[in-house]
């Protein structure tokens, strides 16, 4: 871990590692600029990048239609409902796959995960005529199970890496200490494996909060979220990139602070299962 | 109290066979040591009596009671880690007092026997610490408290002193 670095090595990754992450920020902070932009300069070529009329118009336009709170409080109960739903049956799951293996664990793990790989577009039709048959169109809580049974493999999976990292032996400590099962998962268990939660928790908020096609392909204007109405700024009059860049500012906005907050946790989960 | 019998024990891992037939008096206050080449299963052994493996036949009984079947729990006995084991979200205090506040025993109880482990083995300054912020021979000494502190029948340790350097190996012994 001391490995000597020289000053100049610093100084190089350190600005290359930040010119990766503009230019990957670029986009979004693009759009963040136009929505402060009037629609025609928005248009205009050569574009303005800070010298331009700063206006707040756009923003006073999208809340004249004044369905963002709808649309905002439809997204944090799908992607919170989904993931909590999701949490609820993969701790468990998990829980066995990692403390109480047998021969088929693996196979049914690798299952599991490549129900993720193919397209959902594959089983657009026959879900969409069954959510019809069960009138579950345009309802939260058919929204809420497809984002769940969508995201469970990886629930699952993410779970699964951070209950394995915990010791067995501190498990069997806690057992020569007099513990039951029911208070090794209280005092122990959970304790350690909290953190690994916490990042699957927040890592399947934001997937559940940008999942565009099944919202968009199931849900019209009850249970629409945000990813609706940033599709409703794409009309057939032609983009209004100004007003489109307002709404999608508006949209990405609380999982943005959320995702900023809790930035430790999330690259932990990401890159913990990495690591062992 | 203490006294630890094994009677026709064996322990199979599949078909592959570990503990043959092994047969066993420790009188209660005695010093038993298991010596013998990597493999040959004194862990499991171990295991077997603190009972974190189930048994595939023979009977163990601790003061005269066949303890096959019961949880490690209720054996009455505690066992010191080669790896330590201790609890990475808990201080010092909460370790060594974790089997006591399990066995339901009231508040300042608890704190009084663990400070009186503490001081016994030197552990007084380091009681608020959590185990990344102890050296080894200080974690050690923790597993130790943890496993003296509730006064069990018997003490099991699993290689205790391979962690250590040499030097503080031979005080221990």
């Amino acid at each position: 871990m001391a490995r000597r670095v020289s000053t100049t090595h610093k100084l190089v990754t350190t600005v290359a590692a930040w010119i990766v992450g503009f230019v990957i920020f670029f986009p979004i902070l693009w759009m963040m600029l136009a929505s402060f932009k009037t629609e025609l300069e928005a248009f205009a070529i050569p574009p303005s990048f800070l010298f331009f009329h700063w206006t707040t118009e756009n923003y006073a336009a999208v809340q004249e239609r004044s369905d963002y709170l709808h649309h905002a409080i439809n997204s944090i109960v799908i992607a919170g409902g989904s993931t909590l739903i999701a949490l609820l049956i993969a701790i468990p799951a998990a829980w066995s796959m990692a403390f109480a293996p047998t021969k088929r664990t693996r196979d049914v793990l690798l299952w599991m995960l490549s129900t993720k790989m193919m397209p959902p577009v594959g089983v657009l039709v026959p879900i969409y005529l069954l959510y019809r048959t069960f009138g579950l169109l345009d309802s939260r809580g058919g929204l809420i199970i497809v984002l769940c049974l969508g995201n469970l493999p990886i629930v699952v999976w993410m779970l699964f890496t951070y209950f394995k990292e915990i010791p067995r032996d501190i498990l069997e400590a806690a057992r020569m200490d007099g513990a039951t099962v029911g208070r090794e998962l209280i005092y122990v268990l959970t304790p350690m494996a909290l953190p690994g939660i916490a990042s699957t928790l927040l890592l399947n908020v934001i997937l559940a909060w940008n999942e565009a096609f099944w919202t968009l392909n199931l849900s019209t204007s009850a249970a629409a979220p945000l990813t609706v109405f940033i599709a409703s700024y794409s009309s057939p009059e032609g983009l209004f990139w100004a007003k489109l860049s307002a709404a999608s500012t508006l949209a990405i906005a609380p999982i943005l602070v959320l995702g900023w907050f809790s930035q430790r946790q999330l690259v932990r989960g990401l890159t913990f299962g990495a690591v062992k | 109290m203490g006294r630890i019998t094994l009677e026709g024990v064996r322990k199979s891992f599949g078909k592959y066979a570990v503990i043959h037939d092994a047969n066993l008096d420790i009188e209660d206050g005695s010093f038993v040591v298991f010596v013998g080449p990597s493999g040959c299963g004194k862990t499991t052994l171990l295991r077997l009596i603190a009972g974190l493996e189930d048994i595939t036949a023979g009977r163990i009984l601790i003061d005269g009671t066949n303890v096959v079947g019961v949880p490690p729990a209720k054996r009455g006995l505690s066992m010191v880690f080669q790896s330590y084991a201790l609890y990475p979200h808990m201080s010092v205090r909460g370790n060594i007092g974790f089997g006591l506040k399990m066995a339901g025993l009231p508040r300042d109880e608890i704190k009084r026997r663990v400070e009186a482990a503490a001081a016994t083995l030197n552990l007084t300054q380091y009681l608020d610490r959590r185990p990344r912020e102890l050296s080894g021979g200080q974690r050690q000494r923790v597993a130790i408290g943890r496993a003296i502190v509730r006064e069990p029948k018997a003490f099991l340790f699993d290689e205790p002193l391979s962690n250590l350097d040499a030097a503080l190996r031979v005080r221990r012994r």
